[in-house]
């Protein structure tokens, strides 16, 4: 009764995070008919900021804790902006395999880059993220005051690339020659192993039945995921940008007739996926204080299968989606019996393929999910 | 005539280069140096590569080996058997070295082995416990004990000298490391009369063992053997403490490092692990390595940082009694090995084994403290 109760408190804790991240995937697949695989990396880079800002910053707790997680988002959400902008807007009249393909390589690409980056030293990936904040940072001024380059034809203005370019080089030399004065004063012993959570929350544990107890940081999880999966209902069952997302997704043509800029929905929905993912990213390293540049590799995944079991485009799907995968893992691994044994066999790898098991059992039997609308014939 | 003069120039100039080439190859040797010194071993690769670097550069500024000048290139392997590989062919077919000191983790020793051996340039792996590395063939050497002896020291510490008899343990499915410790772990302390009550495996790459824990927890364990890096290691003792479970926490040599205080902080304090030296070894060669490791890096070395260094000292008096920088004829001298080093004379065994002694650790505000010996 103790084991089931604890396996079942971390098996929320598991499946919050998998639900915040398949919202971003859902919310995105039901606008766009695209699969973001790069929702995974948004997450990761969503924990290393964080990660820079705590050891940055020194604040009071309560005031910090909601820094490191808001921060994260927005800038989460800039990164999602520039994503769509750079890789996958100009495919969006392709064939629908060029976007998927792209997302994989976005995916790839930002993985890399921190893993190649945050290698040796904490020192010099604050420099690359420093940098990647640059360009993003110019990225968006661009977009906005010069109209940079969205579409290049068919009024293509060399000037237009060469400005940004100019300032990003020397926005990058300015960092650069920074760089000692940048990371030398803060960050000296600090290592993405341990994320400082100390200084944003002080663990506390609550006893609930007999052993079995739930910490604050569980609780804070519970609370900070249903908040934003509150909003998130409201802003896309209540607000304008709501309907013309929903709309959207209906007939993005005949949206656009009725003067509702199909972009601009687009752009807000991966602002909002995004900024979840990084939400999810900032509260997965409070939970499991290490980062590693492939941390969103596997949790991306799995989040992924949490959207399609709960029925792809469905919001609650994706939140029950991923309470369930992550609550099957938990007592997957709980239950499968490990090498000690007469057998000696180790079962435990196994469950990690139990993420895999529920998508196809789903895909056969429910291919739309749980939540999904079954696919209507069009005449 | 013209003509004449200038072939007889550029033959002069051919000359002198291939003459300058010779004199230069005569006047040095060069030895590689593989370490993980990005990736989730990195303070793991800092340590290695410093340690041959100041045997090396000491050498040097002592003039040298039999009249070499010693030239190191160091590689990293980022603790990944893929890129272990492609540094290990750098290496032999780019820099031309005549050995290799590396690489720290097994896996990823166990991938370049196979290289060093088919192209004939001798290595010899700093910390690579796992047996089967040295078993690839003659040319593939080690500086430390192997995993059996290592798992065998845990067990006897925890049943004869802490006096426990249940156990649990916990690792890595995929790493032969960690694998291997562990189940030598699990027979040796068994055969000894004491009690495995489980034995739980997770995949790499996880932060969360809670799962594993859970199960753990179960069966009220007196100790919990976690054979794994510290990085893992420090994780797991966290969550371990943080669910309420009391056991002492055991380890091997791959807890040696100080992001394992880092990582674990108090979950750590009161654990005992298995290594190689002790930087507070009275040994006077070892007390002179640990002032001039301090001088130079301003910090004490790890094991780590100690074997390599016994590594390069290996090389170094292999070239020297080969009077040579020929491949062939450093692992021939190699293999006769009988040094007096650090932790004490070293000879190999026929798989090239070393046959030397281990210490065990005490994590005792946020160090490793030196608690005991234990000889083969």
């Amino acid at each position: 009764m103790e084991t089931f109760l604890s396996q079942l408190i971390f098996g929320l804790q598991r499946g919050t995070i998998y639900a915040l991240i398949a919202l971003g995937y859902t919310m995105v697949y039901g606008v766009v008919r695209l699969i973001n695989f790069a929702y995974g990396e948004v997450f990761m880079i969503g924990a290393f900021i964080s990660f820079f800002l705590v050891n940055a910053v020194s604040l009071p707790q309560p005031i910090l804790v909601v820094l490191a997680l808001l921060v994260p988002m927005v800038t989460c959400s800039l990164l999602g902006l520039a994503m769509d902008a750079l890789a996958y807007r100009p495919l969006r009249q392709k064939p629908r395999l060029a976007a998927l393909i792209t997302a994989i390589g976005v995916s790839f690409f930002l993985s890399n880059f921190v893993s190649y980056s945050s290698g040796e030293t904490v020192r010099s990936s604050a420099i690359a993220a420093f940098l990647l904040a640059g360009i993003l940072l110019l990225y968006v001024l661009g977009v906005k005051y010069l109209n940079f380059p969205v579409k290049a034809s068919p009024n293509f203005k060399p000037m237009k690339f060469v400005i940004p370019i100019v300032s990003l080089v020397l926005v990058g030399y300015l960092f650069w020659s920074a760089r000692d004065l940048l990371v030398e004063l803060r960050w000296k012993g600090s290592s993405f192993a341990s994320y400082p959570v100390d200084r944003l929350i002080t663990v506390e544990k609550i006893p609930l039945y007999k052993s079995v107890y739930i910490t604050n940081i569980q609780i804070m999880n519970f609370l900070v995921s249903v908040i934003l999966m509150v909003v998130l209902s409201y802003l896309v069952n209540r607000t304008m940008t709501g309907m013309a997302m929903r709309a959207s997704k209906n007939n993005k043509d005949a949206v656009a007739l009725m003067g509702v800029n199909v972009n601009r929905v687009i752009s807000i929905t991966f602002i909002i996926g995004t900024a979840l993912a990084g939400a999810a990213g900032v509260l997965s390293a409070i939970t499991y204080p290490r980062l590693t540049a492939f941390m969103g590799v596997q949790p991306g995944l799995k989040a992924f299968i949490a959207a399609v079991l709960g029925g792809i485009g469905s919001i609650e799907g994706a939140m029950l989606g991923g309470i369930i995968m992550g609550v099957a893992e938990q007592f997957a691994i709980g239950l499968l019996p490990s090498s000690y044994g007469p057998s000696r066999i180790d079962f435990t790898p196994l469950a990690d393929g139990v993420a895999y098991a529920i998508l196809i059992v789903v895909l056969l039997l429910r291919p739309q999910g749980i939540f999904g609308e079954p696919p209507r014939e069009k005449l | 005539m013209k003509k004449s003069l200038v072939v007889l120039l550029a033959l002069a100039v051919a000359l002198g280069l291939v003459l300058g080439g010779c004199q230069k190859q005569a006047k040095e040797v060069k030895i590689g140096i593989i370490a993980p010194i990005s990736g989730e071993a990195a303070t793991f690769g800092e340590s290695t590569a410093n340690g041959a670097k100041l045997y090396f550069d000491q050498v040097n500024a002592a003039g040298g080996v039999e009249g070499m000048k010693i030239v190191y290139f160091v590689e990293d392997d980022k603790g990944n058997p893929t890129e272990g590989a492609n540094a290990y062919s750098k290496l032999i077919d780019q820099n031309k070295v005549s050995a290799i000191v590396g690489t720290v983790m097994s896996k990823v020793s166990l991938a370049g082995a196979p290289i060093a051996q088919n192209k004939g340039v001798p290595m010899i792996s700093p910390t690579s416990t796992n047996p089967a590395v040295t078993l690839v063939g003659n040319y593939i050497f080690r500086a430390c004990f192997i995993d059996p002896f290592q798992g065998f020291v845990a067990a006897k510490f925890a049943y004869n000298d802490l006096g426990k008899k249940t156990a649990a343990v916990i690792y890595d499915s995929g790493n032969d490391y960690t694998k291997g410790l562990a189940e030598v772990f699990r027979d040796e302390f068994t055969k000894m009369g004491g009690k495995i009550t489980a034995f739980e495996s997770y995949t790499a790459g996880t932060s969360d063992f809670n799962a594993q824990l859970v199960k753990i927890k179960a069966t009220n364990p007196d100790v919990l053997f976690i054979p794994n890096y510290y990085n893992d290691a420090g994780l797991i003792a966290k969550q371990a403490r943080e669910m309420g479970i009391k056991a002492i926490f055991l380890g091997g040599d791959g807890w040696d490092s100080p992001d394992l205080f880092k990582i674990g902080g108090k979950a750590i304090e009161g654990g005992f692990f298995v290594n190689h030296f002790s930087k507070d070894s009275q040994v006077p060669a070892a007390k002179k390595f640990v002032a001039d490791y301090k001088a130079k890096y301003n910090k004490d070395p790890d094991a780590l940082a100690a074997l390599a260094y016994e590594a390069a000292m290996i090389v170094v008096d292999a070239i020297k009694r080969a009077k040579s920088a020929d491949p062939k004829a450093i692992r021939d001298a190699m293999e006769k090995t009988n040094l007096e080093t650090l932790t004490g004379v070293v000879k190999f065994d026929q798989n090239r084994n070393p046959v030397k002694g281990a210490v065990i650790l005490e994590c005792k505000n946020g160090q490793a403290v030196y608690k005991a010996s234990v000889n083969p």
